[in-house]
């Protein structure tokens, strides 16, 4: 219930923000109008479109649709902007989540191979490569990568959507730019949960080195990877939007891109909270597998 | 009181420290560098970053055939010295890192410390517009609001400035109720001080340090934001040249002139390397169990 | 002499099998292949009344056809949908149309179809963004299903330039159907019928074998929109498709020789110019002094931006004036590059030390574009003249400003003259106090230009518009660059013409065997 109420909260707070942004300071009259429209009827359509009402009030009738998940139509297109909102939404779930699962399999190994070997040569290694990975622009990254596998080697197709082969370099990009963040994120938790007094229990037990690791340390190291990971879904959405530019991907953080420089405004206010509201259903999955991974925050919560 | 054998067992401790955080001491003199590089740029760089000649346009770096000695690293695509732009370039990439930092430190730690330490409606209140900016995708944000205010040197930082203060919050309100039932708070209350002056004179400084870390951490992702930005053409505005603006013009270039994209990028990742290993050289310094290690008892604050 | 008729007869045979290869159905092909183009922007709908951007000019021309065309080669102007044509008198003009031309859907094309798409666009509250283009008809009378006849408020010269970039739809298909429906469903006469469009994505489009011109020798085209040039370049390089949209003047090379590739140049309509604020609409500012307008372009070394910078590919004019419209007179000299004379004139005009002023500037994806600005910084800060650059991602914000006046002192504009090659096109929009394009208007040539614009006399619109260009070059209204010649980047398996009106003819391209 608490739950339900922060999430109001939060997507009240968004449409907000959005809705006070763009209205003050575009017109979109004059974009949505023939240039050369005469004043009168630019005031005229400006009524029709409410434009002229106060903005609180502009805002209470937004919000009133809004609820029954009607964003309004597309200025440019005569179709919802809700639609045209969930019609791109499929192609960005498959980016990001094709995205997060590369960066953890970069970022898991890694963080747990230098947590294990603190301090040496490898950990050293490990820790510089993740951070030159998160001193590389993603842009520039991506077209390397589009050069080399593209256009030199042919291997795969330079940009769209649709076959396997497609998804392969939009993804390979965005996981790579996350994967230094959770690298590290998982080497500092592993190394708290490796100091902590049950594990050296354990190995003082005889338990094998292996043993513990996995049994122990992972499961427990992997509580606050999560977390932040679930924290970290919004930077990957914004990654999102150069990812879905520079392979031409229809999803909807390019949508989106375009509306915000068509003042498109249906659809930029329809794909912020679309996109906020997936962010916080995967917080609150987030919050669920932590509960199921760690007993006692469940037992804390109650 | 033998001061020699003093002086010199201080001398070895320093090196020590120096020598177990070897890349945190790497990652600081690549930054105070690059801050003199920035500060001097005017008696180093060899030429005038503003002007070019169209005739010298995109000449390769020297010991390419058709580079010159006068032009080390080549010219862009004005015909200026691309090694000038990137040594006045790093203003506008720190600047913009430092300062951006400082505006989001300045909100984010206040209201941070005021939540923690009152609580109940004001805790409130700030931790549901932290949830919500947490949530929103801020870099979505920031490009609307670009993207309608118009680009410029100032507005980005202000966006990246208000848009991520949050982060400070989140981290100094955990800190603050950790440290608020702490025995020498409670005595600097037994004691009668007024609250202002027990945030600001007690608890104050001791989450300096995790606010920090995390802005040394920030420092290297605004100057990627930089380019970011710039990439999506919401950068500063030319003719100042900036790390990201270069690399953002370059990318066009990548396959016929790649000394536009290669250096820039270069002078990105060498800087962001340094701060990011500066940042854990803090991290790890401040950490108690690390310092335990290699700290004499008489270094620990009273 | 026996030699030579045989070469004469060879000669014959081989005009005849260009001639017959070139011509747009031989009689045993059919259409065949699939070929992918890119465009960079998204497309906004399918209604070819409600949109003014040329990527969906484009498609525009490919599921619909256009009362006349004009030819891409001599640029002259030929019988499409309408087979013949009368001046009647100064303000009537008669039109024979095609018989037998189907719509895709079956339904036939007639006058009254004719009737209904002028209406409907000239109807306020349809709000086409095409309106204004064609706001001095007055009306159009269905004389017979194959004849219509326009009245016009006012002497129409321009009447067949418009006309050849407005696309008709069925009235039929409109009326039953309803304006949400034909934005996402379109119906035409022309070459490629619709299959589907996913917005953002893609729009496939398959060859009408019963085109009244007969079918296109490529089956499928398929638009794809990517938004960033460097992939473009990528995809063309790869062969992901075939057609890409003004390549980088520096990446030539790389096309031409990639051995996949080759880049078209094509010499169009569209020049370049930076306006200067000189009525002033906006704030007071030293572009009121003719003196000063003319030492900007005194100062701008635009034939060395045109050498290095756009490598060769554009055509130096002397004024606004395209050398493929109409009127264009070639006497006039352009400003030659002499800052000593720039800085001679602004010292003259109280400004010896020069003046910082605001550029505004936006991604128009035009060649080279953010380079020559730069480039011109450099050289206007030469004679004092410091330029604070502003640029917008997007032309919105740019023309909302000029719109309202707010664009000044300087901003930098590319005019492609809606495709009318006609010089009333450029100076009715940009010299007369009524149109918000102005910057600068005088009444004297306020006054030639409604003459101009009133007269069916050629041979006196074409002394009128000699004198405007003399009165334009000496106001210097304007900073003057260049003709645009662009630069397609096409696959070397792809035959293709483009038109100085900027459409690609893919209805005629083929597939190399």
């Amino acid at each position: 219930m608490r739950r339900l109420g922060q999430v109001v909260t939060i997507c009240l707070g968004i449409s907000f923000i959005s809705f006070v942004l763009l209205h003050l300071t575009g017109d979109p009259v004059t974009v949505m109008l023939p240039l050369d429209a005469p004043e009168e009827e630019i005031a005229l359509f400006r009524h029709k479109m409410g434009f002229d009402r106060p903005i609180l009030v502009q805002y209470l009738t937004f919000l009133k649709n809004a609820a029954r998940g009607d964003f309004g139509t597309s200025l440019f297109l005569e179709r919802p902007a809700t639609s045209l909102v969930l019609e791109r939404f499929p192609a960005s779930l498959l980016l990001v989540s094709c995205g997060f699962s590369v960066a953890m399999m970069i970022a898991i190994p890694l963080g747990i191979i230098s947590a294990l070997k603190n301090h040496t040569f490898i950990d050293n290694l490990c820790t510089s490569v993740a951070v030159m990975g998160q001193a590389m622009p993603l842009f520039w990254f991506a077209l390397m990568m589009m050069i080399v596998f593209c256009i030199w080697l042919g291997w795969l197709p330079v940009s769209g959507y649709g076959t396997w082969k497609h998804l392969i370099l939009p993804s390979v990009s965005m996981g790579v730019w996350m994967a230094p963040q959770t690298m590290r994120l998982t080497r500092s938790g592993m190394l708290d949960i490796l100091s902590q007094d049950y594990v050296r229990t354990a190995r003082a037990k005889g338990l094998s080195r292996r043993k513990v690791v996995v049994k122990h340390a992972f499961r427990n190291a992997l509580i606050p990877v999560v977390t932040l990971v679930g924290m970290q879904f919004g930077f990957l959405v914004g990654a999102a939007v150069v990812t879905e530019m520079v392979f031409s991907w229809p999803g909807v953080a390019s949508l989106l891109l375009n509306a915000i420089r068509t003042y498109d405004f249906p659809v930029v206010q329809a794909s912020l909270v679309m996109l906020a509201l997936f962010i916080i259903s995967v917080n609150w999955a987030v919050d669920v597998i932590v509960t199921i991974i760690d007993p006692r925050i469940r037992d804390k919560r109650r | 009181m033998n001061s020699k054998r003093r002086i010199s067992f201080q001398l070895y401790r320093t090196l020590h420290i120096l020598w177990k955080l070897r890349m945190g001491t790497l990652g600081s003199l690549i930054v105070v560098f690059a801050c003199c590089v920035a500060i001097f740029a005017s008696f180093i760089a060899p030429h005038n970053p503003y002007e070019g000649e169209i005739t010298k346009r995109l000449m390769p770096p020297f010991w390419i055939e058709g580079g010159t000695k006068d032009h080390i690293l080549g010219t862009d695509q004005v015909g200026r010295d691309l090694l000038t732009r990137i040594i006045f370039g790093s203003r506008v990439s720190l600047v913009v890192g430092f300062a951006s930092v400082l505006i989001s430190v300045t909100i984010g730690v206040f209201l941070g410390l005021i939540s923690g330490y009152y609580g109940s409606i004001v805790d409130w209140i700030i931790s549901s517009i932290v949830n919500i900016m947490l949530t929103f995708p801020f870099v979505l944000l920031a490009l609307a609001v670009i993207a309608v205010v118009g680009p410029s040197f100032q507005n980005m930082l202000v966006v990246l400035g208000l848009t991520s203060w949050p982060f400070y919050t989140r981290v100094v309100r955990a800190e603050v109720l950790k440290w608020k039932e702490l025995d020498f708070v409670e005595a600097a209350r037994a004691m009668g001080m007024k609250s202002n002056r027990i945030l600001f004179s007690q608890i104050f400084p001791n989450i300096l340090n995790s606010v920090l870390v995390l802005s040394s951490l920030q420092v290297a992702r605004f100057i990627i934001l930089e380019a970011f930005l710039s990439f999506l053409g919401l950068g500063v505005q030319p003719p100042t040249p900036s790390w990201g603006g270069m690399l953002g013009d370059a990318r066009v270039y990548m396959l016929t002139s790649w000394w536009l994209a290669t250096f820039p990028g270069l002078a990105i990742f060498v800087a962001t390397f340094g701060i990011s290993l500066m940042g854990d050289g803090i991290r790890d310094f401040f950490d108690p169990h690390l310092r335990y290690q290699f700290l004499s008892s008489n270094l620990e604050r009273g | 002499m026996k030699r030579k008729r045989i070469c004469l007869v060879t000669q014959l045979v081989i005009y005849g099998f260009v001639f017959l290869a070139a011509s747009a159905n031989p009689l045993w092909a059919k259409p065949q292949g699939k070929i992918f183009i890119s465009t960079a922007y998204d497309l906004p709908t399918m209604d070819p009344h409600m949109h003014s951007v040329r990527p969906m000019f484009t498609v525009g021309w490919h599921m619909f056809d256009n009362l006349v065309y004009r030819d891409p080669v001599t640029r002259k102007i030929g019988p499409w949908l309408a087979t013949d044509w009368e001046i009647l008198d100064d303000l009537t003009w008669e039109f024979k149309l095609r018989k037998g031309v189907k719509f895709h859907n079956g339904y036939p094309f007639t006058a009254h179809d004719v009737k209904f798409n002028f209406e409907r666009i000239l109807n306020p509250d349809q709000k086409s963004p095409q309106r204004a283009k064609h706001i001095s008809i007055k009306s159009v009378e269905v004389i017979d299903d194959y004849t219509v006849r326009f009245h016009t408020k006012n002497p129409y010269p321009v009447m067949l330039e418009r006309l050849a970039n407005f696309q008709m739809i069925s009235e039929k298909y409109a009326k039953e159907k309803g304006d949400a429906h034909l934005a996402l469903n379109p119906v035409g006469t022309g070459p490629y019928k619709f299959v589907h469009w996913k917005k953002g994505r893609e729009l496939v489009v398959e060859a009408n074998e019963d085109w009244w011109r007969g079918a296109p020798p490529i089956k499928t085209l398929v638009w794809r929109t990517i938004p960033e040039t460097a992939t473009q370049i990528a995809e063309l390089l790869a062969g992901g498709v075939e057609f890409i949209e003004s390549v980088p003047p520096d990446q030539i090379d790389l096309i031409n020789k990639s051995g996949v590739a080759r880049v078209m140049e094509v010499r169009v309509l569209p020049v370049a110019f930076i306006k200067l604020d000189g009525a002033p609409r906006g704030e007071p500012n030293p572009f009121t002094d003719k003196r000063v307008r003319q030492a900007v372009n005194y100062a701008a070394n635009v034939d060395g931006y045109i050498e290095h910078i756009m490598r060769g590919r554009a055509i130096r004019i002397a004024t606004w004036a395209s050398p493929f419209a109409f009127g264009y007179d070639p006497t006039i000299e352009p400003y030659p590059y002499d800052p000593e004379k720039a800085k001679q004139l602004l010292a003259e005009a109280g400004y010896p030390d020069g003046f910082e002023v605001r550029h505004v500037n936006s991604h128009q994806r035009i060649p080279a574009q953010r380079q020559f600005i730069e480039a011109l910084q450099v050289d206007l800060a030469k004679v004092g003249v410091r330029m604070k650059i502003q640029e917008y991602t997007d032309e919105g914000p740019l023309f909302t400003l000029i719109r309202t006046g707010k664009a000044g002192p300087m901003y930098q504009m590319s005019w492609g003259y809606s495709t009318t090659h006609d010089l009333d096109a450029i100076f009715y929009e940009h010299c007369t106090e009524q149109s918000f394009w102005a910057y600068w208007w005088s009444d004297e040539t306020t006054d030639l230009i409604l003459k101009a614009r009133n007269s069916m006399d050629p041979e006196y619109r074409k002394t009128i518009y000699s004198k405007l260009q003399h009165i334009i070059k000496e106001e210097a209204p304007v900073l003057f660059m260049w003709q645009y010649v662009m630069t397609y980047g096409v696959g070397n398996k792809l035959d293709l013409v483009v038109g100085s009106d900027e459409i690609p003819r893919f209805f005629d391209a083929r597939i190399k065997q």
